[in-house]
């Protein structure tokens, strides 16, 4: 059974970061493990504001979690990428 | 009622709208304030509208003002009209917002950007004169920028601008309503604008003020509910340039705002405003994390661009703000060269203006918030 679902869009910030960014929302169903799974997968993360934004810095992407809900990828080179890194981290 | 919202975006569009405004839009819903051109029942708003804004902008004689949806729309209009004249080379600034740059690029126009935050123009504006060539045909300028608030002198550009033979457009889309502004001292040709932002108007109505010696064109066509039949639009000005229903609610709130926002207003407004800008300045002079851009400024609007430190302005601190109820606008406010400039490509800034309707506390709220970075 997987840890979260997620869905996705792409999303059009009012700035430009060269490459492709999307946005998207979780439904978290373990806390503990999805928390445990985002920390493992991305080393370099950090939170702001007592975890109410987690930004995690990959080569790949930035990601940016709010409220263990809604999430922005940004900088990546297509949504292959972020599809691949979400279904690792949901499952 | 200002509701549990601290609103730092006026700079986009006011919020809250003046009582005023709010009583004659209501009013539209109770009254039978018929389509303009249109019913055979007389109301000539359209007429009171041209007029009060032509006084209002202390207009030459010679000026006409056409109605269209928004400034946007109105400087394509005036970009469009621009490049089937004789000339057609343009120059413009890196403080300009897309309304200037989309048209001109979609277009192909032949135009140069002059770099406005440079000392030497700074400065010395007049040296944008130095630009002008043989093929030069305008200027086209804010009056003040969208993104760091900082006011141009316009006068002593235009000053000597006559004697080139060159038009000069202004959008006065973020200066309308806050600063003191006469067309016929500043020697503009062209002035676009827009109502809801420190006009406190409605959203839906731009304007184009024109000196009636310059030949405009439509770029959309349609009904002007006069000589209909005609299937070609109507050569005459504005008309020609109107297409289409009015935005009667538009029409009628700014007609209640040009009242409203005198000059008594804008001095107290603009008093008031800068005593904000201020405040902010000075209380976010110990986070050392947050980085203002042209805090230096003398003359400017109540628009302020911010950084914190390596946090992106998009992604976490408009999102951490919006939590807490403090709208404000992060990215690049449609404005990327300026940007370029200051620093801040690609990601932008946080946004800030204020109107009258902001208070210390409510800065406060914004400055707490921002120590947490």
């Amino acid at each position: 059974m997987s840890i979260a679902k997620y869905i996705l869009k792409e999303a059009t910030p009012c700035a430009d970061y060269g490459k492709l960014t999307v946005e998207g929302k979780f439904e978290i169903m373990d806390n503990k493990k999805f928390h445990k799974k985002i920390y493992e997968l991305i080393p370099d993360i950090s939170n702001i504001n007592s975890g109410q934004i987690l930004i995690g810095k990959t080569n790949d992407f930035d990601i940016y979690i709010y409220d263990n809900e809604k999430f922005v990828m940004s900088k990546l080179e297509n949504e292959h990428k972020a599809i691949c890194f979400l279904n690792n981290l949901v499952k | 009622m200002k509701k549990n919202i601290i609103y730092f975006d006026n700079a986009a569009t006011t919020w809250p709208k003046l009582d005023q405004t709010k009583k004659i839009v209501n009013e539209y819903f109770e009254e039978c304030y018929v389509s303009p051109n249109r019913t055979n029942k007389k109301i000539d708003i359209l007429t009171s509208v041209r007029e009060s804004l032509l006084k209002y902008f202390d207009c030459p004689p010679n000026f006409d003002v056409a109605i269209v949806p928004s400034a946007t729309i109105g400087m394509n209009v005036v970009i469009a009209s621009l490049l089937k004249m004789k000339k057609t080379h343009i120059i413009t600034t890196n403080c300009e917002h897309h309304c200037v740059y989309r048209p001109l690029t979609e277009l192909n126009a032949k135009f140069d950007i002059v770099d406005y935050l440079d000392s030497n123009y700074n400065e010395h504006p007049e040296r944008i004169l130095d630009k002008v060539d043989k093929d030069t045909n305008a200027i086209i300028m804010n009056h003040a920028s969208n993104v760091n608030g900082q006011i141009f002198d316009i006068k002593r550009i235009t000053c000597n601008l006559k004697q080139k033979n060159v038009i000069f457009v202004l959008d006065i889309s973020q200066s309308a309503g806050s600063e003191d502004i006469s067309l016929k001292k500043m020697n503009v040709d062209i002035a676009v604008g827009s109502i809801h932002k420190h006009l406190y108007g409605t959203p839906g109505i731009g304007y184009i003020i024109f000196n009636k010696n310059i030949e405009l064109y439509p770029i959309y066509f349609g009904g002007t509910g006069k000589f209909s039949s005609n299937l070609k639009q109507p050569d005459i000005l504005p008309d020609k340039l109107e297409a289409g229903t009015f935005n009667t609610i538009g029409l009628l709130s700014i007609l209640e705002s040009l009242k409203v926002v005198n000059k008594q207003f804008r001095e107290n407004a603009r008093k008031y405003e800068n005593e904000l800008v201020n405040y902010f300045i000075n209380s976010c002079e110990d986070i050392s994390k947050v980085k203002i851009y042209g805090k230096s400024l003398k003359h400017r609007t109540s628009v302020i661009s911010f950084n914190v430190e390596d946090i992106n302005p998009n992604f976490v601190v408009a999102p951490l703000l919006e939590k807490n109820n403090i709208l404000v606008r992060a990215g690049l406010h449609c404005a990327p060269i300026i940007h370029k400039t200051m620093n801040t490509y690609p990601e932008g800034t946080v946004r800030i203006s204020f109107s009258k309707f902001n208070t210390k506390e409510e800065i406060d709220a914004l400055v707490k918030i921002l120590k947490k970075f």
